[in-house]
């Protein structure tokens, strides 16, 4: 099944298409990574696929369920690139005020315990989120997106600012939710994407202008490295391995 | 369901803020302690605790402004509404989950006010539960300000901005001088405001004088009417 079919899916701010016209698909299952400089779009495109900004033109399907309605916020949640957590509240506070938004009393108090247990939070689970440090607060803002149970999970910036110790945590925790949920990944480190994506795309201007494998990215740019590759296919006009 | 989950997380950000403390409870507290104390040897019939009371009160409330404003814009700097924005939850929970905690903590205000009154003189009669009421009325106002306000603004700003709403129930609703003495033009620009009504209506409901509190009452209840629909407008707009 699709987790996400886009057609023509396009947002306009003015007269600059911010996202131009985009077509892919993404499979049930799948870890789908959007790349591109500051500026291509991919910020865009995730908030349009999460309800947060209506489309100028076009539509998503998510789950065969149109973005354009509101059924669609049933599958998904979101872990945005600030780490999004109710400052003055315990992890377990936290959590549990996640959960209490898709379950009932008992099924969020259940659902909390399990999410503490998978997301190795035990330690901290009375601490208040301001004073967890920046690895914590992450797995926490992540667990936050997680015990909804989505069946599409968009992480945007997971790593961004963490040392290499939890950022590698991270990508455990981030491989283990790959069994649960489809997951739509937007990063700036090319190493990330290498090593947890299925399938890549790389936006410039609004529109994808590759989209495959890292391996199969790799070999359209001819170079060595999935970074170089990135970098040369940015440069130039890319290609579709679609 | 919702609504009520949004807004046990609320009250705990509220509550465990000591700004919060400060300024809904201790400051105005100092102040009725304070005019109490002036009252005792400088006696100025405004100043009786009679008077002074539902002032400090409806003083109180308007803090409420500024916590929902710095709430809201702190909310949405985190990116914690963006989450949020992301899931079922609709404006209407979002909004009286800023509200109801709110309300509750200017119910508690208010109870702690009249308590410390009572212990300078005010007399402890049924009235004073009317007049808890016609506050959890005042509270609403003042959040749906604050709501506007943490819409608009930044984190940083909406703490100074909200503060000039302190300052102008402060100076409009005629807690620290008689806007009578004032004059005309001062007068009228208290009168279409809801300050000067908001305290009138508790004195009234204290007073048990029924259409005094009602027909004061009336301006709050279309302030917060009008001030509830443009932030609803403003936190849907947010919403997209």
């Amino acid at each position: 099944m699709k987790a996400i079919k886009c057609e023509n899916l396009t947002k306009k701010f003015k007269n600059i298409n911010a996202v131009d016209g985009l077509n892919f698909e993404v499979e049930e299952g799948e870890l789908f990574s959007l790349l591109g400089t500051n500026g291509a779009g991919k910020s865009t495109t995730i908030k349009m696929l999460c309800g947060l900004l209506k489309p100028t033109s076009g539509d998503a399907k998510i789950f065969d369920e149109s973005i354009l309605k509101e059924e669609f916020k049933k599958f998904v949640a979101v872990s945005p690139q600030e780490t999004a957590v109710a400052k003055n509240l315990t992890v377990k506070e936290n959590l549990l005020f996640m959960a209490k938004i898709y379950f009932d009393k008992t099924k969020a108090e259940e659902k909390t315990k399990e999410i503490i247990k998978e997301f190795s939070l035990e330690k901290v689970e009375n601490q208040r989120a301001k004073t967890l440090s920046g690895g914590y607060q992450r797995r926490l803002s992540i667990a936050m997106a997680v015990i909804s149970e989505p069946k599409l999970l968009f992480l945007d910036e997971p790593t961004l600012g963490l040392d290499v110790i939890s950022m590698h945590e991270l990508w455990d925790t981030i491989t283990n939710l790959k069994k649960k949920s489809t997951i739509i990944l937007t990063t700036h480190y090319m190493k990330e994407a290498e090593k947890l994506s299925d399938k890549i795309a790389i936006m410039k201007n609004g529109k994808i202008i590759a989209l495959g494998t890292a391996d199969e990215l790799i070999k359209l740019s001819r170079k060595s490295d999935f970074e170089e590759a990135f970098i040369e296919i940015s440069k130039e006009n890319g290609g579709d391995i679609r | 369901m919702k609504t009520l989950n949004f807004a046990n997380r609320n009250l705990k950000e509220l509550i465990r803020d000591p700004i919060t403390i400060i300024f809904a409870i201790i400051f105005p507290e100092c102040l009725l302690v304070l005019m109490s104390f002036i009252n005792r040897n400088i006696p100025i019939d405004l100043f009786s605790i009679e008077k002074l009371s539902p002032g400090i009160a409806f003083f109180g409330l308007s803090f409420l402004s500024m916590f929902t404003a710095i709430n809201i814009s702190s909310d949405m700097e985190t990116s914690f509404l963006t989450r949020l924005f992301s899931t079922t939850m609709k404006a209407r929970n979002f909004i009286f989950g800023y509200v109801l905690p709110n309300v509750l903590i200017g119910i508690v205000q208010t109870l702690i006010c009249f308590a410390s009154s009572i212990a300078f003189g005010l007399k402890a009669q049924v009235s004073l539960v009317g007049a808890v009421a016609v506050s959890a009325v005042c509270s609403v106002l003042f959040v749906s300000i604050g709501i506007c306000l943490g819409c608009v603004l930044s984190n940083k700003a909406s703490g100074g901005v909200s503060s000039i709403v302190i300052q102008l129930s402060a100076w409009l609703s005629g807690i620290w001088f008689d806007i009578k003495l004032v004059g005309n033009v001062y007068q009228k620009i208290c009168e279409v405001l809801p300050f000067y009504h908001g305290v009138e209506a508790i004195k009234a409901a204290i007073n048990l004088d029924l259409s005094a509190t009602i027909s004061n009452l009336l301006w709050i209840i279309g302030y917060t009417i009008i001030f509830m629909i443009i932030s609803t407008l403003l936190f849907k707009k947010k919403m997209k």
